[in-house]
């Protein structure tokens, strides 16, 4: 069914970046199998989906009580309880008709992107057997999985009693799983297979895609439908570290089925692809008191791009931490990727190298992801040490600063600003400022400093005065999150 | 020497081979041997490698000394004759200023091209580059003299008379020619071979000149193509602008239009507009040519010194119109020479260099400018640099409406489109459509620039003139180009020059409004500083371009 759509879409030869990703798709579903284990968020159902209103019912989804159980489609619903946050991916379609998706699509020469399949893969449930249910939106099948199969199943007795393997059979996502819910999130929030916002579709007026976990799922307007029932610390702990993880995989995955597109030569293709480097790499002032040279390890030619700063710059310290917020997991090796970042970091990357080499590293985070995955299933059975908040606050501001501590390790406002984004995370894991107060200052001040001016949409006038206040805070944060006893 | 090479190879990224020949005929001491190896070793382009004729045939075939010039072109002011025995006698003075090297060392840029590498920008250069800008030779190649590939680069030590100074800048010898023959014969004392009239230089051919290895810079298009090589680029030179440079911090190049940076330079050369220079008057011609010889060259003024009265043309308008061409033939040369290097699978890609800066180098705003106005091709892909086709597309259409040009004129727009679409055809280009359009519209550029400079009748009178003004201001202001700054900088610094040359003012309110949003010159005077050192021009025109 899902190959009849392709083939119908690739010959109809609508939209330039859809065409494209629809040569991914054809063949290239991944099996998520690492070492025996299957872990799910990767692979696509074969079952069909069905509409949001199918949840609805007051006895079952729909019971009419915001934020409680049993009401968790009239929390997601926008329209059942207009006041107050709400669940962005509810609208998520509707904002297809504004004007400034409009702007998009005449630059891309789209007719209505409310009837485009590029749009509607993510801002939809695009599958959705009754047409009219693409209104609803992101709805409950997109993250859930496709109910055909699992709608009657679970609501019988004995679901609970199913492990989480049986119910993937049925097309369900067990989204408690973190490792599963960060890579579901990341098929749109990064991009998969199917589904990719590329650089045509950002010069067009697409906000770029800039994913963290943990700052999403704690957006103060997101209104969630569902109760985390892993406490604090370990809950933000490990969805950092998840997140991170899926994101990278993500993203590498995307460089793989780009690069293989530009070695098949399609005529869509498009080589090399920006929207995997840090924005600000390019988006910047020209002017020698504005050039980004790091200082750190993966020190660039003057000149190049880094490649996903976004992705790979706290993933890193992520991979070093792994063990902290899921004991018994291996620390991953990541040589395949700083390989492929070598690669990528040259002025214009040769994409049968990257083709080969990104599939090797996207195998080596599917190890570090599977060891995830199980670590997490098993989740409730432990805790994490209370100070591992601490501990990986000092690793990122580590990581953001070079090893005198006299400099940023890297300029760039992606790596500067997911450093601070993973240190917020566990400031907010370990109870923010009636735990931490010491910590607030310097975060505030990191969160004002790397903020866009009111109209941009990028750091416009972020330079080495704000850069040496950035150097300072994370400075000062090190210094704050040093272990008692120990030697700076 | 084996170090330089590995400097090179490391700077460029893409490395072209002829440029690679080059270098290895820098460091192999063989003289010019090597130039045709470098022919054969060169990628099978289409575009055409062009070797300068005029560069030294060996080590003792090289004089570049700025000494030596000084002899006789360091005068003050126009001198008195009384006072100078050969400039009585060969009336020197009417023909040229004397003045000329020191107006160069005190006002002109040119002569502090090398200094600027160990300035604080030079060294973090070099930081962040690993090499030391004041020895490369990527870098001495157009700061200096270093093109030449004759002698080594260390073996350039400083002798004051003969041999190779890199801390001397942009000399003499750079632009007039490197080769001694030359420097020998322009000032030889051969009254007896000459009627006992006076030294001949002055009435040989262009031909001659050059075949004795002086540049004839008097020639709007051999000027125009010896500008260009550095001030745009020569990649057969090794003159080649990278990202990586840039991003080391080395200012932006402008971009380069001949006749304003002409008008903005101290000028050392005597237009023949100068009345002082009366030489190039018909009785001066015939005083110092002889009546016989200047009935046989009716056409002296053409003929030997390539240019007509300013009755019969304005001579700033057709090297206004051979620098537009010629800066568009160095870029296309360039591009097609990188992307053929990709085509023939050695990797890389066309340098990031080649394409708009200004397309990747803004601020991302909301809501935004570039969304409201729409995009040419597919959204978020940088075009190459507009400004090389902007004055170029408002001269040839001009053109299109003169006899010995409509031809010739009527390509140019297809073959410039054809490049652009390469350019856009994904990011950076598709290198084999981009070669081949670059070739294609060099290879145009080319034939334009061979016809402007061998026609020899008037092209440029006073009314076609004023009739390209018109256009070129129509442009500058053109929904075309209003989105891209560097080619209404382009064409508006052409516009403001031709108007003031032309002693058309414009109102004082109109160029204050405009000075507000765009820089109206490349410098302006005074040319030194307090302490008679030449301005350097880098500093202000960043801060403009920023």
């Amino acid at each position: 069914m899902r190959a009849a759509i392709l083939a119908v879409m690739f010959l109809s030869g609508l939209g330039l970046s859809r065409l494209s990703s629809a040569v991914v798709r054809v063949g290239t579903h991944k099996q998520g199998i690492v070492g025996g284990t299957k872990f799910d968020g990767y692979e696509k159902s074969p079952f069909a989906q069905l509409t949001s209103s199918s949840c609805a019912a007051a006895a079952c989804h729909g019971g009419g009580h915001v934020g409680e159980v049993g009401s968790e489609y009239t929390t997601w619903a926008p329209d059942l309880q207009m006041e107050g946050p709400f669940d962005p991916h509810a609208k998520a379609y509707r904002v297809l008709f504004n004007a400034h998706s409009q702007t998009i699509a005449r630059a891309l020469n789209i007719p209505e992107a409310h009837k485009e399949s590029l749009c509607l893969k993510c801002h939809a449930v695009e599958e959705t057997q009754s047409g009219h249910a693409i209104s609803e939106g992101v709805g409950c099948g997109a993250c859930h999985g496709p109910a055909e199969k699992w709608l009657p199943e679970h609501t019988l007795a004995g679901w609970k009693s199913r492990s989480n393997r049986e119910k993937e059979e049925l097309g369900f996502l067990p989204l408690s799983n973190l490792v599963t819910r960060s890579l579901t999130c990341a098929g749109c929030h990064v991009g998969d297979a199917d589904r990719e916002v590329n650089h045509d579709l950002i010069a067009a007026g697409h906000p770029r895609l800039s994913f963290v976990y943990t700052s999403f799922h704690f957006r103060s307007d997101y209104r969630h439908h569902w109760r985390e029932r892993t406490p604090q610390p370990d809950f933000e702990v490990r969805a950092w570290v998840c997140g991170q993880a899926a994101t990278l995989r993500a993203a590498t995955e995307l460089l793989q089925q780009r690069a293989e597109r530009a070695v098949a030569n399609h005529p869509k293709a498009v080589w090399p692809e920006f929207s995997g480097y840090s924005c600000f790499s390019c988006h910047q002032k020209i002017g020698a008191e504005n050039l980004q040279q790091g200082t750190g390890p993966a020190k660039r030619q003057a000149g190049v791009l880094g490649w996903e700063l976004w992705s790979n710059t706290a993933a890193k310290v992520a991979a070093e931490v792994s063990d902290i917020a899921y004991p018994g997991v291996h620390k991953p090796d990541l040589h395949e990727l700083d390989t492929l970042q070598k690669l990528m970091e040259k002025p214009i990357p040769i994409p049968k190298n990257i083709a080969v080499q990104a599939k090797r590293a996207v195998a080596e985070l599917d190890v570090w992801l599977a060891e995830l995955h199980d670590a997490d299933m098993r989740k409730g059975e432990y805790r994490i040490p209370a100070d591992a908040p601490r501990q990986f606050v000092r690793e990122l501001t580590r990581n953001a600063l070079s090893k005198d501590r006299l400099k940023l390790a890297n300029l760039d406002w992606d790596a500067l600003n997911v450093n601070f984004l993973g240190c917020t995370a566990m400031y907010h894991a370990a109870g923010g400022y009636r735990t931490l107060p010491e910590w607030s200052a310097p975060l505030s001040d990191l969160r004002v400093t790397l903020k866009f001016p009111l109209g941009f949409n990028g750091p416009t006038g972020f330079g080495a005065i704000e850069r040496e206040r950035v150097r300072k805070q994370f400075e000062e944060l090190h210094k704050l999150t040093k272990r008692p006893g120990e030697t700076p | 020497m084996t170090n330089g090479c590995g400097m090179w190879v490391r700077m460029m990224g893409f490395l072209f081979a002829t440029a690679t020949g080059l270098v290895l005929s820098v460091s192999g001491v063989k003289p010019l041997a090597h130039a045709t190896a470098v022919q054969k070793d060169a990628p099978s382009v289409r575009v055409k490698q062009v070797k300068d004729p005029l560069l030294p045939r060996g080590v003792d075939d090289v004089d570049t000394g700025f000494t030596f010039c000084l002899g006789c072109h360091n005068e003050k002011s126009p001198i008195d004759v009384k006072d100078n025995e050969f400039a009585s006698r060969f009336k020197s003075n009417e023909f040229v200023l004397l003045t000329e090297g020191r107006t160069w060392k005190q006002q002109d840029p040119h002569s502090a091209a090398s200094k600027v590498l160990g300035s604080p920008l030079g060294l973090q250069m070099a930081g962040i580059l690993g090499y030391d800008v004041t020895k490369a030779v990527q870098c001495l190649t157009c700061h200096s003299i270093d093109k030449d590939p004759v002698a080594p680069v260390p073996n350039k030590a400083h002798d004051i008379l003969t041999r190779f100074d890199s801390s001397e800048g942009v000399t003499c010898n750079a632009c007039h020619g490197l080769r001694k023959p030359w420097q020998k014969e322009h000032s030889a004392d051969k009254v007896a071979s000459h009627g006992g009239r006076t030294i001949p230089w002055r009435t040989f051919s262009p031909e001659k000149k050059e075949e004795l290895g002086m540049r004839n810079l008097r020639d709007p298009v051999v000027k125009a193509k010896l500008c260009a090589s550095c001030h745009v680029g020569n990649p057969a030179e090794g003159k080649i602008i990278s990202h990586e440079i840039y991003a080391a911090g080395h200012p932006p190049l402008p971009p380069f239009e001949l006749a304003t940076f002409l008008e903005c330079q101290p000028k050392h050369w005597g237009y023949p507009l100068n009345p002082a220079l009366k030489f190039f008057t018909d009785t001066g011609f015939q005083e110092y040519a002889g009546e016989e010889f200047a009935k046989a060259h009716a056409n002296w003024r053409w003929e030997l010194y390539r240019f007509h009265s300013e009755e019969q043309e304005i001579s700033l308008v057709r090297s206004l119109a051979a620098g537009a061409v010629a800066s568009l033939l160095a870029e296309m040369r360039m591009i097609a020479l990188e992307a053929a290097h990709v085509v023939k699978g050695q990797g890389g890609g066309v340098d990031f260099a080649r394409f708009d800066c200004y397309a990747c180098h803004h601020d991302l705003k909301s809501p935004s400018d570039r969304q409201a106005r729409g995009y040419g091709g597919p959204p978020g892909r940088p075009p190459i640099k507009a400004w090389v086709a902007a004055l170029p597309g408002v001269v040839v259409d001009h053109a299109a409406g003169l006899k010995n040009f409509a031809d010739l004129a009527k390509e140019f727009h297809p073959k410039w489109e054809a490049v652009q679409k390469a350019s856009l055809a994904r990011p950076f280009g598709k290198p084999d459509e981009l070669e081949k359009s670059a070739s294609e519209l060099a290879a145009w550029c080319e034939e334009f620039l061979k016809k402007l400079q061998d026609d020899a009748d008037p092209i440029y009178t006073k009314m076609e003139s004023a009739r390209l003004l018109a256009a070129i201001g129509e442009a500058a202001t053109s929904k075309l180009w209003t989105a891209d700054p560097e080619a209404t900088m382009h064409l508006t610094w052409a516009y403001v020059t031709l108007r003031r040359h032309s002693m058309i003012d414009i109102p004082p309110d109109k160029l204050d409004a405009l000075k507000k949003t765009i820089p109206i010159q490349v410098r302006a005077e005074p040319f030194t500083t307090d302490g008679l050192t030449p301005r350097i021009v880098g500093d202000t025109l960043r801060q403009r371009l920023d």
